[in-house]
């Protein structure tokens, strides 16, 4: 009788569930780890998030930037941390998955595994990827695009070989029929963006976000949503209807050629690749957190990342949100996985032809 | 110079020295002194950790606090590069080559005089190059590419041979080493790990900071302890020291030329995305010894050996910002944090900067002038106490300066991996001085390997697809005969002289 | 013979490391793609040739070793001998090494702050002579500026010891 009175009396109270999870942090310090430089992208939406979960959980978060090994050192060390809350961090999902995945050398094959090695506790933000030309180029539309690819290679300018963008590139290629020649070593997206402002490559792929100023000002030209376009929420600020992947009627699909996987294998490439990004920027807890502690994070996160306050400082910021709760980020980043383990052979074919 | 770049300039200036604006730069100088006096913390740590407090200011005092961070943080870090051999980050390391020699002379008033004149000079001349290039911003920032990048590594190699004193195989060796070292860790174009030898630690590359650290600050505390030498500057009284500070500043005004060579070269290569500071000052030291007409005391107290890599590390802040402030594209790594800043502020660097918040841009501008001018101030303030640091007992400060360095070195990166890097060369650096090989090709060739090899592959794969033609771009060629020059000129006229000598 | 021990005794095994060294990574390259091993291979090679001209160079019995080095230490002027307080007497470089060699294992036990100060009071007690209350004084102040500057001003963790983590 008295047990049910206190369960009553703890369900009744306002934030009664929670209030033993997150109750251990309050006063507390908590690691947010980056896998970033200062400034860089994913230091931005941490600290986007830092005074807005400072205020929630009661406690302080210190950013430490960890980009070595381009977020690995990150990963490991949130995964390695004590599963008491006082250590958070953000990372690269897809790219995570991409560098076990395709397990290119050991430190690569030992990598993390973001849907098994950690708590999820929510998604920030989806990759939400296009593919984008000068002003100059002459390319004002994807179908000129294709009728150029016909007469000679494409040139793409791509960020280092292993990286999400770059295992996802020729699938995309391959799903559009496109003639192309990739040029890697543009280390940072402000490379590719000026390799193409400056009519070095003719297209790039890019989110959206990290080049909407370029586009605003009509700098770049964006040619193909690469994965779905839903939950951007810079899509309305586009100059012009953008076609999508996969999309019907959006005269991208090209027949013929061989599939080395096989038919019976093959997923439609538009969503797969949809799928392999969409796991995004997720931010994890190490293993064994207590499950009150765990549900207290992920509603307060899922919950801050739905707020008007945070959804106006990022669009002052220039920073798209795309929040998701754990269970569907977990879900995706399944999904994601099992897509890039069926696209493997693909990559790493694609990346022994750089090798040559 | 347009009306309208002109208004905003004076309405900058005038909001920067008005009440109570101006405290922001006063406190940015000095918090940015005290970081950049602490080895292996820098600008861009200090704008992350004020990020959050800034949340929801005004643009004003944001541009006003950030720009002071960016200017104020460059100088202290070459006041411990001079003093104790070790730099406050990587750009101040080349201030030691002949600043720490200086001290260990006594002429450490001197050496400092000369840095904080050409630091506060040189970003002067850094700062009004910027803003002469305003309205050609854009299109001068997207002119260079990997075809340049290209160029400008290869104009820096060919310093190498001025830097090796009498013994040029030594010195190719040398370099050739810092080649190795540069290609430690993943290689982006084919994503394979490089000579790791299976360490993890390696994979990601060797970091300049911990190396830096250890090849002069803890190779010179082995040498001071092995030696037995009693202090740095050789002398346990104050008195004995040798040099004014005013003969450093003089000595700024008396090689005009060379500083003004140094400041443009600064401000060009700090205009670069991704160069990085260090390798300014790297070009600036090796193009004043290579230019130098009796270049023999480089290294050992060569006063043009401060002038010039200090002038160009201080000119490179105003050209780091050209890039920043037009394309939203960072000139280095505190310019990459200053970009956050301003995105999360709600101000978009680019065509939209450059127009609708003119203003704003003459704020930081003339922030990050004013924080040059006040941390030189201050340095030479203080320069009899700092300089008294160097005739204190070395059983004293070995320890300090130990802890110190190490310090930094974890600290960079917050991996104990980085204090054993820096005690391993350390060990390395020290023997290399014992047995006179040379230090700073090895160290020079670190810096440019990766934009050498970088730029290369690019040049070579762009040119085959037949997107570019190397011989055809204007400051390629520009910077091929610069690069001739800088070569084939010194021996010439060497030779020139010689035989005019002998005419008469 | 001779030649090569005298050559040794002045510093010639420096340059049997580097080539050793280079050999090693070298041998390493072959393992790598043509794009990736191009370039390195080029200037392993070259440093290889290099290192072994010196090498031969080294064993030439009239050889003076990298006069005029920039960085190389210069000719010291005899110091004055102060009565107050004894020089500490030149040592071997190993010796140095050693203890050098303490801090980064204090602070991988200890972590910046604590092994940091550990290592500053040994120091100054057992290697410099100096006295109890001046090494414990010097090594908590210096622990104390650490903690302050970096804890509470910068707000910077700082590296955690194995056994303080």
């Amino acid at each position: 009788m008295i047990k049910k009175v206190l369960l009553v009396l703890a369900l009744a109270c306002p934030g009664g569930i929670w209030a033993d999870g997150c109750d251990a942090l309050q006063g507390q310090t908590i690691r947010f780890i980056v896998p970033s430089q200062a400034g860089g992208g994913y230091d931005a939406y941490s600290r986007l998030l830092q005074p807005f979960l400072e205020g929630s959980l009661n406690a302080r978060i210190v950013i430490e930037n960890r980009p070595q090994a381009g977020g690995l050192v990150a990963a490991v060390m949130i995964r390695d941390a004590d599963p008491d809350g006082r250590t958070l961090g953000i990372i690269n999902a897809a790219g995570l998955l991409a560098a076990r995945v395709s397990a290119l050398d050991t430190a690569t094959a030992r990598a993390p595994d973001p849907s098994e090695d950690f708590t999820v506790l929510a998604r920030v933000v989806a990759n939400h990827m296009m593919l984008f030309t000068g002003r100059d180029s002459g390319i004002s539309d994807l179908g000129e695009l294709l009728r150029i690819s016909a007469t000679r290679p494409v040139v793409v300018g791509v960020r280092d070989a292993g990286s999400a963008s770059y295992f996802v590139f020729p699938i995309a290629a391959r799903y559009l029929g496109l003639n192309y020649s990739l040029v890697t070593g543009y280390v940072g997206s402000s490379s590719r963006v000026l390799a193409s402002l400056r009519g070095e490559v003719d297209i790039i792929l890019q989110t959206l976000d990290s080049v909407m100023p370029y586009v605003k000002s009509g700098e770049l030209v964006p040619l193909l949503w690469v994965t779905d376009p839903a939950g951007a929420s810079q899509r309305g600020e586009l100059p012009s209807k953008v076609p999508v992947l996969g999309e019907s009627g959006d005269g991208s699909r090209q027949a013929g050629g061989a599939d080395p996987l096989g038919a019976d294998t093959l997923e439609p490439e538009a969503a797969a690749i949809s799928a392999m990004l969409s796991a995004g920027r997720l931010v994890m807890a190490p293993r064994g957190l207590a499950p009150a502690l765990e549900t207290c994070l992920q509603d307060t996160l899922v919950e801050l990342l739905h707020s008007n306050d945070l959804m106006r400082a990022a669009n002052a910021a220039g920073l798209s949100l795309d929040p998701a709760d754990a269970s569907q980020a977990l879900a995706e980043l399944k999904m994601s996985r099992r897509y890039m383990e069926q696209y493997a052979p693909l990559m790493r074919a694609a990346i022994d032809e750089t090798r040559q | 110079m347009d009306t309208t770049v002109l208004d905003a300039a004076l309405e900058g200036l005038r909001i920067v020295f008005s009440w109570p604006y101006i405290l922001y730069p006063i406190a940015g100088t000095l918090l940015a002194m005290v970081f950049s006096a602490t080895p292996g913390l820098n600008s861009a740590s200090l704008m992350a950790l004020a990020i959050p407090i800034t949340y929801g200011w005004e643009p004003i005092p944001v541009m006003l606090l950030f720009g002071a961070f960016v200017g104020g943080a460059t100088f202290m870090g070459s006041v411990t590069a001079i003093l104790f051999n070790v730099p406050g980050k990587a750009s101040n390391a080349v201030a030691l080559l002949d600043g720490y020699p200086m001290a260990q002379q006594g002429r450490a008033k001197e050496a400092i005089g000369s840095a904080a004149t050409a630091s506060a000079l040189g970003a002067t001349v850094g700062i009004f190059l910027l803003i002469g290039m305003i309205p050609v911003m854009r299109s001068a920032a997207i002119a260079l590419g990997p075809a340049e990048y290209l160029m400008i590594a290869i104009w820096g190699l060919t310093m190498l041979a001025a830097l090796a004193g009498n013994s040029l195989v030594r010195g190719l060796i040398a370099a050739g080493l810092g080649f190795q070292l540069a290609f430690i860790g993943y290689d982006p174009r084919t994503a394979e790990l490089r000579f790791t030898l299976g360490v993890d630690y390696l994979a990601d590359g060797l970091s300049l900071v911990p190396v830096l650290l250890g090849l002069f600050a803890i190779a010179e505390v082995i040498d001071l302890l092995a030696s037995g030498k009693e202090t740095i500057a050789g002398t346990r009284s104050f008195e004995r020291l040798q040099g004014r500070m005013i003969d450093g500043v003089r000595a700024v005004f008396r090689h005009f030329w060379l500083f003004m060579r140094s400041s443009v070269l600064g401000t060009i290569i700090g205009a670069i995305p991704g160069i990085g500071g260090s390798v300014a000052g790297y070009i600036a030291y090796g193009h004043a010894s290579q230019t130098a007409a009796d270049n023999s005391q480089f290294g050992k107290g060569d006063v043009r050996g401060v002038i010039a890599p200090e002038a160009a590390a201080d000119a490179k802040d105003g050209g780091a910002l050209i890039p920043t402030l037009a394309l939203g594209i960072p000139g280095g790594t505190g310019t990459a944090v200053l970009l956050g800043v301003l995105t999360l502020h709600g101000l978009t660097p680019g065509r939209e900067m450059l127009t609708d918040h003119l203003v704003l841009v003459f704020v930081l501008i003339w922030s990050l002038f004013l924080s040059n001018w006040m941390t030189s101030l201050l340095g030479v303030s203080f320069v009899n106490p700092l300089a008294r640091l160097t005739t204190i007992h070395t059983g004293r400060l070995v320890p300090v300066i130990l802890v110190v360095a190490a310090t930094g070195a974890i600290q960079y990166r917050g991996d104990w991996g980085d204090l054993a890097c820096a005690m391993a060369f350390g060990v390395l650096g020290y023997f290399m001085k014992r047995y006179h090989w040379p230090r700073i090709p090895l160290v020079m060739a670190l810096a440019l390997a990766p934009l050498f090899e970088n730029s290369l592959h690019l040049t070579l794969r762009l040119q085959e697809l037949g997107r570019i033609d190397f011989w055809s771009r204007p400051m390629v060629l520009v910077l091929l005969v610069l690069t001739l020059l800088t070569v084939l000129l010194p021996p010439f006229s060497k030779r020139w002289k010689e035989l005019r000598r002998h005419k008469n | 013979m001779q030649r090569i021990k005298m050559a040794l005794q002045q510093g010639a095994w420096l340059a049997w490391v580097f080539a050793a060294g280079t050999a090693l990574l070298l041998w390493q390259s072959l393992g790598l793609s043509p794009v990736a091993s191009l370039i390195p291979r080029f200037v392993l090679l070259f440093t290889l040739l290099l290192l072994l001209v010196e090498i031969a160079l080294e064993l030439k019995p009239s050889r003076t070793p990298g006069a005029n080095i920039a960085g190389s230490r210069s000719e010291a002027e005899p110091l004055p001998r102060r009565p107050e307080r004894p020089a500490m007497a030149p040592q071997q470089p190993w010796r140095v090494i050693c203890w050098i060699a303490v801090l980064p294992l204090a602070t991988w036990l200890f972590g910046v702050i604590a092994g940091g100060a550990l290592f500053c009071m040994a120091f100054l007690r057992w290697r410099s002579r100096e006295s109890w209350l001046y090494s414990l004084t010097v090594a908590l102040v210096l622990g104390l500026v650490l903690q302050v500057l970096f804890s509470w001003v910068f707000q910077a963790g700082l590296y955690q010891g194995l056994w303080t983590r």
